[in-house]
């Protein structure tokens, strides 16, 4: 878009054209009469915003701004009269927590018996590291313990004299151990 | 007749499997051997007979045989013929049916295929196998039996029974429903669930001159293959399982089982991922939300096997190359079995009601004992081996590609669990509080986001760590020219405000394997160039030949790389929109300026009205093409939205109908997406399946060699 303004002089008649074309068709728009509903200013848009972390209880898993069904239209109809009035994006989910309950929020709660479904995954992560540390602890505390006379026999650090042929020997190597 | 013929062929199947599954363990705790060869010829035997039983049901689906009862639930004179085919799997009875068919082609693949060389697992492979085998086809034989039919009583009431009234059989069915009355609890419920075997005396067959057809949504290409895919997957896991269960039983808990099983786990892997990658494209195309992934119940329920079973095909890595970590992938191929069959369940049982559960019935119960069982035969088989399931070798150091192998184990498993509580925390609280919540994708995506990133960083790296010990120098110098790269371009991303703080960093990220990934390619097929003198993309080729899977294994990731490139330009751009035009208007997203042109109604087959709406799309000003977004009403009452979808490399236009006006069609609702970097999602998609096939092809000449040394051997060696 930038680049269809042209030189600076022509700025304020290209603005101004553009103004009253935005306004032409706000007024056309106007006169088309929407589907969701009558146009009073709040856009579809605004609408979906609000609606795209809702769930209507019926249709499961269908967020609210997708769902294809009359019963989801109805709510849009309904947020949009909220929004209407003047509510918060905040003030029109809560509305609907009050009539459906939580289950109309697509994220629950991080308060209340839903803010388990929160603290679980730390829970999870917690256990998990604690089993990785103290299994990878056992393990290296095994090795420490015993003679390893395998280890010892091979160096770790390939010969630096041909790397490419370390290389390609490692990757024959490997080939061979996995061979099947 | 020919519903007579099938429900004949699944019970006799049925004897087959309940034979092998006993007569196997017996024969080889007993010394019988004759016992463990004839349980094997049941066990093949389920092959001809299931598939004789599905073929004859898509014979009823195609003539229109409305007397049995699943062909008039899900199949109707309207629909198209590869539908009434693929109906088969389209509702519970026939989905139960094929899940049963696909487990018994892959245990007796398995069966031909390793019975020679595994001589003193496979009795117990054939064991387990037919266990569960012989659970499904249980389901199928008596609770979900697909070839039952309606009958009309004199009262004209309708009866479901599988052979018409007899005096002897009708008697015996009576007698039975009597005594399940009788019986309390739950107990009672599952018998009177049974599926009648006769008909009263008095009934005729139920004269249907057409069915209810198949659910809208289900009518699409990629549901057709969807569903297989993921069957597919999920019986390929079994073999793994069974496979696992034998060395357990036999006590030969060395590698064996897993070098007999690691192309199976590969299969099952690879159907498995298609079956999600297609579900997605799937939902793309039809569902009409303008993405891919829901983290729908039943996605997740296909979703958890496949992190566990990824996780367990990294992990047999290490078992393999130094002896480690028995026990603990004897667990993950565990859970990965109990996932697939918690996953069948929660898709068949409707216990999560989703999207996608359009089949609900009473055999919830009978999984749950089923899963059961199966949890306790398989951690008492565990534990009789725990102590000779010890590791041969130690962790040599932190800085190792077996260090990198149990992160990988811990990340996987933990999104794992975490899928795990968003799928199940609905009934949790409904069990507990007595209300419903929703899980949505919000949730998902704040709590797996940062171990899916932790996984593509690690699988950037975890290929440069070598085996037993590695330095940080030298992890470094491979890490640099990447890191720097990746850097630089990612920091004039940001510099410019092309990205976001999140996504600039979820770049880095990706960038870094992106690099480290084509890099492992290019070293190895350098070293090749000048030490043994071939040509570049002769040491490539020959590279890939050599180890394929190593190889086929980096093209997974490379698939992966690209699919995460994909996943953030569609979820961090992502622009839409929704507004209502009038003919000949516009709607202005990003680049695009859509015209709409008009709209037309009109009937069509499969008794849907259709809404279709004709738009012409521009982008900076140039015309680039004209889409179709419709809206199909089906005479059922379910309405489906099809997206009108101008798909390019860089972007696809996602325009969905939304609304319209009713009367003069004069104007209509239109949600518009502009999808960025999308495609690279199925790209991505389709360089990981090419990676796994170049990583689980069999090699044939290896073949032929390992074959000729069995043969070699003296007959009494091999037993």
């Amino acid at each position: 878009m930038l680049n269809a303004w042209g030189t600076p002089g022509r700025i304020p008649r290209l603005v101004l054209i553009s103004v009253l074309c935005l306004f032409a068709s706000l007024l056309l728009a106007a006169s088309v009469s929407a589907q969701e509903g009558p146009d009073t200013g709040v856009t579809d848009d605004e609408v979906n915003e609000v609606a795209s972390d809702l769930y209507c209880p019926i249709c499961e898993n269908t967020p609210l701004d997708v769902c294809p069904t009359q019963a989801c239209s109805d709510w849009r109809a309904e947020i949009r009269s909220l929004l209407e009035d003047g509510r918060s994006e905040a003030q029109v989910k809560e509305y609907f927590v009050e009539r459906y309950g939580v289950r109309v929020l697509g994220e629950p709660p991080r308060t209340g018996f839903t803010s388990i479904v929160w603290i679980l995954p730390l829970v999870g992560l917690a256990v998990g590291v604690v089993v990785f540390g103290r299994s990878v602890m056992q393990m290296r505390r095994a090795a420490s313990g015993s003679a390893r006379p395998e280890a010892s026999r091979q160096p770790v650090r390939e010969t630096p004299r041909d790397p490419d042929a370390a290389y390609v020997a490692r990757l024959e190597q490997e080939l061979k151990d996995f061979s099947l | 007749m020919t519903a007579i013929l099938g429900a004949i062929l699944v019970f006799l199947s049925f004897l087959c499997a309940v034979y092998a599954a006993l007569a196997s363990m017996w024969g080889v705790r007993n010394d019988r051997p004759e016992f463990v060869e004839s349980a094997r010829n049941a066990a093949i035997l389920t092959l001809p007979l299931l598939s004789g039983a599905s073929l004859l049901l898509i014979g009823l689906l195609v003539s229109g045989a409305f007397q049995v009862e699943y062909v008039w639930s899900v199949s109707s004179l309207s629909m198209p013929d590869y539908l009434k085919v693929t109906a088969l799997w389209g509702g519970q009875a026939g989905s139960l049916l094929f899940w049963a068919w696909l487990m018994s082609v892959f245990s007796a693949a398995s069966m031909l295929r390793n019975w020679e060389r595994e001589r003193a697992l496979m009795p117990y492979v054939v064991s387990a196998t037919m266990g569960t085998l012989a659970f499904f086809i249980a389901l199928v034989v008596f609770w979900e039996n697909p070839f039952a039919r309606l009958w009309i009583l004199p009262n004209g009431e309708v009866v479901t029974a599988i052979f018409g009234p007899s005096a002897i059989l009708s008697s015996l069915t009576t007698g039975y429903v009597n005594f399940a009355a009788r019986v309390p609890g739950v107990l009672g419920s599952l018998l009177h669930d049974v599926t009648p075997l006769a008909a009263p005396l008095g009934a005729v067959p139920a004269r249907l001159l057409d069915g209810q057809g198949l659910n809208p949504l289900l009518r699409h290409l990629g549901m057709v293959i969807h569903p297989p895919m993921l069957y597919l997957g999920f019986v390929g896991f079994v073999v793994p399982y069974a496979f696992a269960m034998a060395a357990l039983a036999t006590g030969q808990v060395s590698d064996s089982w897993i070098r007999a099983t690691r192309r199976w786990t590969l299969v099952g892997w690879l159907f498995l991922s298609l079956g999600l990658i297609l579900g997605g494209r799937w939902a793309y195309d039809v569902l009409g939300w303008g993405g891919y992934w829901a983290w729908d119940p039943v996605e997740n329920a296909a979703l958890m096997p496949w992190l566990a079973g990824t996780a367990f095909l990294h992990s047999v890595m290490i078992q393999e190359k130094r002896g480690m970590l028995r026990r603990w992938n004897m667990v993950l191929i565990i859970l990965t079995y109990l996932q697939v069959i918690w996953g069948t369940f929660l898709t068949r049982s409707g216990l999560i009601s989703s999207v996608h559960s359009f089949a609900q019935s009473a055999i919830g119960p009978l999984f749950l004992l089923f899963l059961g069982a199966a949890v306790i035969i398989s951690v008492r088989m565990l534990m009789r081996r725990w102590d000779e399931l010890r590791s041969d070798n130690h962790l040599d150091a932190l800085l190792s590609r077996e260090a990198a192998f149990l992160l990988n184990n811990l990340l996987f498993l933990i999104i794992d669990f975490e899928v795990f509580i968003g799928t199940h925390f609905t009934i949790f609280s409904e069990l507990l509080t007595g209300e419903k919540v929703t899980v949505g994708p919000q949730w998902y995506n704040f709590v797996t986001k940062p171990f899916f990133l932790a996984l593509v960083l690690l699988m950037g790296i975890a290929p440069l760590v070598a085996w037993k010990r590695s330095s940080i120098e030298r992890l470094g110098r491979s890490l640099i020219l990447p890191a720097v790269l990746t850097l630089v371009f990612v920091g004039v991303m940001f510099a410019f405000g092309f990205l976001t703080t999140g996504s600039a960093l979820a770049l880095t990220v990706i960038g870094l394997t992106l690099g480290t990934t084509l890099l492992e390619f290019h070293r190895g097929a350098a070293a090749r160039t000048r030490s043994r003198g071939e040509s570049y993309p002769v040491a490539l080729w020959t590279l890939f030949g050599r180890n394929r899977r190593r190889y086929g294994g980096y093209v997974i990731h490379l698939g992966v790389v690209v699919m995460a490139i994909g996943v953030v330009g569609s979820n961090a751009f992502q622009q839409e929109t929704q507004q209502t035009v009038a003919a000949g208007q516009t709607i202005t997203i990003g680049d695009y300026i859509m015209r709409y042109d008009e709209l037309e109604r009109f009937p069509a087959v499969d008794d849907r009205t259709v809404t279709r709406a004709y738009v012409t799309v521009f982008k900076n000003g140039r015309e680039v093409g004209q889409l179709r977004p419709r809206h199909d009403f089906y005479a059922s009452g379910q309405p489906a939205t099809i997206p009108g979808n101008l798909s390019q490399f860089d972007e696809d236009f996602y325009v969905l109908l939304v609304a319209w006006e009713e009367i003069s069609l004069s104007s209509a609702t239109f949600k518009i997406y502009v999808n960025p970097l999308i495609n690279w999602v199925w790209a991505g998609g389709l360089i990981f399946i090419v990676g796994t096939f170049i990583a689980a092809w069999p090699d044939f000449s290896e073949e032929r060699q390992r074959a000729a040394q069995v043969a070699a051997l003296p007959a009494a060696q091999r037993a």
